[in-house]
Parts: C-alpha cells; sequence; structure tokens
C-alpha cells in the first residue's frame, strides 16, 4: 500500500508508539482488502463503550492508551454505554458495573472521544454530510450514514474505529469506492406495512439472505426517516448490510439509473407474508415480558413525541416498566418541549447514554422485553444469555401490552 | 485432502487443534458468551459448543461491530479459537483477530465446508505465503455416547 512520508514516520513508531499501533491495524486491514492507500476522515463513531460488551480488556486497553497521552483527530462520538451515566441507580445497575462504566467512558473522554452515548451520532452533533468520508463503527450508524445520508464509511470494528480517530486515516476501499455502492440485490416487498415494526422485520429479513459486501435495493415505497433507522440496524445486526438504497428515496438511488453494478441486479429475493410471519415468529416469545423498551437505534425527537402523544390518558400497569431510550440532544429537546414530563406522568421514563441491548438487563430484574425494534429483539436474548426474553411488536402494541 | 486458503493474520509454525465448523454467519457479540467461550446464539447449530483452542471456521461475520472487542476480550481472557477460518474475510472479524493475535484464514472452498465435519482433527500451516489445510483424522464416532448423534 502507498503510504505518505508522514503516514510511513507514524508505522515506524517516529511519531508516537500509540499512533505506531493503530496505523499497523489499519494498513493490516486495507493491505488484506486491497487499498491502494489511506484517505483523511473529520468523523469518527466508536464502538465497544458498554462495560457489558466491551468488558475488562477494552478497558484496560483504553486506560492504557489515555495514559500514553493518545487523542482523536477526527470529531468522535462514543456508542452507548451499559447505563444512564447520571440515573444509573435508577435503572437498577449494580454499582460494582456503574464503577467500571464510568472509567471507560472517562478514558475515552480523555482521548478526545466525547460521551455522548448514543448509536445516533447523526442526531446528536455528528452528523456526516453527503460523499463525506467517516470511519464510522456500530453497524446501525454506518448503514444510517452510508445508506440515509449518502456518506461514506467501511462496517469498522469498535477497535478499528479507534485507530482510525486517533490516527485520522481510513485504508481506501470498499464502500469508499463508487463501484462498491453500486446495488447488487433487488429486494421485492409483496406485503403492505402494518406498522413501523414491519420495516425492521423487513431489514431483519434481508440482512439474513443477503451476504456480505452485497448491497440491496429496496422498491420504490413511503418510508420515514425514522423506519429506514429500524430496516437499517436490523440488516446490520442480522447480516451486515452496511449499505442499502431504496428506490426514489435515498441519496443515491433518486432516478434509479446506473443504480446496479453490472446494469442489473445479480439476484432477486422476495419478502412476502410468509417471510414477515416467519421473522415475527423468530423474534418472538411466548413468556411474559415485564419492560416495553423502545429506542434502538435511539429514538429521534420525531418518536419521543409520538410516543408521549400516545402515552396521553394511559399509565403503564403495576409491574411494568416502560422505557425510552435516547441521545443526550434530544432527550434535552424533550424535555424542554414537555415530552418527557408526559412520557413520565402515563409512568414510564425516557434514558440516555444506554440502551436495552447493550445494559445488563439480567442484573436489572428483567424478565421478558417488548419492543418495536427488530435488531432489539434479536440481540436481547443473546446479550443475557437467554435469561431475558424478547418480543418484536409495534409500538401501538408496546403500548396497549404496557397500559391495558 | 487439503484445503487451499488466504492468510488474513499469519503465525508461526503448524497449528493442529479440534474443528468447530459451521455454515453459519457468526456475531462474536451475542452469538458467543464472553465468558465461557460457549456458543449462544439461538439460530446456530453449533450452539452449546465451545469455541476455546478450536480451529473455528464460520461462513462470514454477521452483526455487532463490537465483535472485534469480543473477540479481543476472548483472546485475552485465554477463551479465544486457536484458528479463525471463514469463507468470506468480514472487516470486524479480522480487526478482532488482528488486536487479540488470532490466526485467521479465509476464502475457504465450498469442498472444504461440505468434506469437514465439526470434531475432525485439523492441521493448518503456511506455504508459499497461503494457508493449507488438512485433516488428520476424522472425528471418531465410535467413541461418542449414543445421545449424540450430530451430522455436523
Amino acid at each position: 500500500m502507498f503510504l505518505t512520508k508522514l503516514e510511513e514516520r507514524i508505522l515506524k513508531g517516529e511519531e508516537e508508539d500509540v499512533l505506531a499501533r493503530a496505523m499497523r491495524l489499519l494498513v493490516t486491514l486495507g493491505e488484506i482488502q486491497g487499498a491502494k492507500r489511506l484517505v483523511p476522515i473529520h468523523r469518527s463513531q466508536v464502538a465497544g463503550v458498554s462495560y457489558k460488551t466491551a468488558g475488562d480488556a477494552t478497558l484496560e486497553l483504553l486506560e492504557g492508551l489515555a495514559s500514553e497521552g493518545a487523542t482523536a483527530r477526527t470529531i468522535a462520538t462514543q456508542n452507548p454505554a451499559g447505563m444512564d451515566l447520571e440515573r444509573w441507580a435508577e435503572m437498577g445497575i449494580p454499582e460494582g458495573f456503574a464503577e467500571k462504566q464510568r472509567r471507560i467512558c472517562s478514558a475515552y473522554e480523555r482521548l478526545g472521544i466525547k460521551a455522548a452515548c448514543t448509536c445516533t451520532p447523526y442526531l446528536s452533533g455528528n452528523r456526516p454530510g453527503f460523499g463525506e468520508t467517516i470511519g464510522f463503527s456500530e453497524s446501525s450508524a454506518v448503514a444510517y450514514a452510508n445508506s440515509v445520508l449518502g456518506a461514506r464509511s467501511n462496517r469498522h470494528g469498535g477497535l478499528d474505529a479507534l485507530a482510525a480517530a486517533l490516527v485520522g486515516r481510513v485504508p481506501l476501499m470498499g464502500y469508499l469506492l463508487d463501484e462498491n455502492r453500486l446495488g447488487d440485490i433487488q429486494v421485492n416487498v409483496e406485503c403492505p406495512f402494518r406498522s413501523e415494526a414491519d420495516y425492521g422485520a423487513l431489514g431483519f429479513f434481508v440482512g439474513k439472505t443477503v451476504g456480505m459486501d452485497e448491497v440491496p435495493v429496496y422498491p420504490r415505497f413511503r418510508i420515514t426517516k425514522d423506519e429506514l433507522k429500524l430496516m437499517g440496524a436490523a440488516s446490520a445486526a442480522s447480516g451486515s448490510v452496511a449499505l442499502y438504497h431504496v428506490l426514489g428515496v435515498t441519496p443515491e438511488a433518486r432516478t434509479g439509473i446506473g443504480l446496479f453494478k453490472k446494469g442489473k441486479p445479480s439476484e432477486s429475493i422476495t419478502f412476502d407474508e410468509k417471510s414477515r410471519q416467519s421473522v415475527y415468529e423468530e423474534l418472538s416469545s411466548q413468556d411474559p415480558c415485564d419492560l416495553v423498551a423502545l429506542g434502538c437505534p435511539h429514538a429521534s425527537l420525531r418518536e419521543v413525541e409520538t410516543i408521549a402523544r400516545l402515552l396521553r390518558g394511559k399509565h403503564v400497569k403495576h409491574g411494568m416498566r416502560f422505557w425510552v431510550f435516547s441521545s443526550p440532544r434530544v432527550f434535552d429537546e424533550a424535555e424542554k418541549r414537555g415530552y418527557l414530563a408526559e412520557v413520565r406522568a402515563a409512568g414510564g421514563d425516557v434514558f440516555k447514554h444506554t440502551c436495552m441491548v447493550v445494559a445488563p438487563l439480567e442484573e436489572m430484574g428483567v424478565a421478558g422485553v417488548a419492543t418495536n425494534s427488530a435488531k432489539a429483539a434479536f440481540y436481547v436474548p443473546r446479550m443475557t444469555k437467554n435469561k431475558c426474553c424478547a418480543q418484536l411488536c409495534s409500538l401501538r402494541d408496546c403500548i396497549s401490552l404496557a397500559t391495558a | 485432502m487439503e484445503f487451499k486458503a488466504k492468510v488474513i493474520q499469519p503465525w508461526e509454525g503448524e497449528i493442529r487443534g479440534e474443528l468447530l465448523i459451521t455454515d453459519s454467519k457468526i456475531s462474536f457479540l451475542g452469538d458467543v458468551d464472553p465468558s465461557t467461550g460457549t456458543v449462544v446464539g439461538a439460530d446456530l447449530d453449533i450452539k452449546g459448543q465451545n469455541i476455546r483452542g478450536k480451529i473455528l471456521i464460520f461462513s462470514e461475520g454477521r452483526g455487532s461491530t463490537v465483535g472485534s472487542n469480543v473477540l479481543y476480550s476472548l483472546s485475552r481472557s485465554g477463551l479465544a479459537p486457536r484458528l479463525i477460518g471463514t469463507r468470506k474475510a468480514e472487516p470486524i472479524t479480522i480487526s478482532g483477530a488482528i488486536f487479540g493475535n488470532i490466526p485467521m484464514i479465509s476464502m475457504l472452498s465450498e469442498d472444504a465446508f461440505k468434506e469437514l465435519r465439526t470434531g475432525d482433527i485439523i492441521r493448518v500451516r503456511i506455504e508459499g505465503g497461503e494457508a493449507c489445510l488438512e485433516k488428520v483424522e476424522s472425528r471418531n464416532y465410535l467413541k461418542e455416547p449414543f445421545e449424540s448423534n450430530q451430522v455436523k
């Protein structure tokens, strides 16, 4: 791979040792995937923040890096932590966990990676523009940035996103290149969308079906930004979709002309009533749930407003918890507009910095989760070693479940 | 039978170990329990098996980008596989393998997935810049209790 003189010096450790290690990782990753050179980035999203998922290994690594004085060269934001950094006790987080979590977030902050602690950096002050090359990890954020914003990011791991933030560069490969952004698989949708959860079910199905590096193309249908957020997160979780197009909706598929590699789809897949049912069956549980968890990815202001409105005149029944997860920016605005008060008046709550996937639900007394996010419904049982079950249902059904 | 593969994360010498193979995609976050190395992903045919010290072969990585951190963590705890082999090398798996110093190969052929079975003893070495994987010993069905009737 071609390296500039500065990049060579960094690799040899003539700048800082930490940078040398980060550069080595990037160069290795790049060479394996045939990158010809590195390109600069100015935005990063770094996953591997929750103590539950990153663990002691990442904590040690981070504190080591921070003590060596490493600093991010990009605008960089942290992914969700395992708890609300301010109100963790209210969530039922054990103190030992809280102490380790606080240390992780603090180490990242010292590295210049801000504790926005959200999977929606684009709603929280770190929003890439069309065509902008960035180094994001967090599979749902990569999918959103690439597909909905038309930015350019590869699917970085938490660790190599960190390396890229420290060095301020990423290998020029994958989704940074025009030809890799064209569509592969044509998705046919043969059943109506009954609720926002169905978009997640569609994404979940597509993610499972298409292979790595394949770009699905959805037909022209009505879909909002919030629904795109759900759909992209699902296909990035059940599979590894980093970029998709929705004909006539997403910025790189406005006309559909020249949309496919080789001029036409390499394959077609169909999502019909049977496919939808099989997704809901896979993401269902017979066991009762005691937590309605919304905001995966983190709720937008519009979503919080909708939830507040649907909760009016209702009350969360005894024994149920009703939690909405969001980013600090959305939380603050929701508070100003009175949405927060409305959710609380109904017996629910809104938390920031965390979510139902990376918080240690199994240590918080949660038995079962109902959610309108296919991604969350997929991860919760796995993340809790099957101690906590999950079911996918629409927002309205979640509200009925919690307040009936 | 010998299978060739691309070297992603190189190693010294020869690696020999017991194979754990699946046609499925794996996310190290969620599909594997980081405190024990046991596969917990409900839709995986190798659910219940432990990856520690195994030659772990799967189709490709999927899911969470934090999988790289989990793989690193497994390596630090001594629970990582002895070697990782895939059809396609997904970046999250690669960065976890590099950070965790876990030997990794990819571009394994369809024949490898057809011929090899969980439990086979495998030997992998690097020759001429390529990885060569061969079965040393087949899984010994006669040694297994009647209850275990797994095909793979």
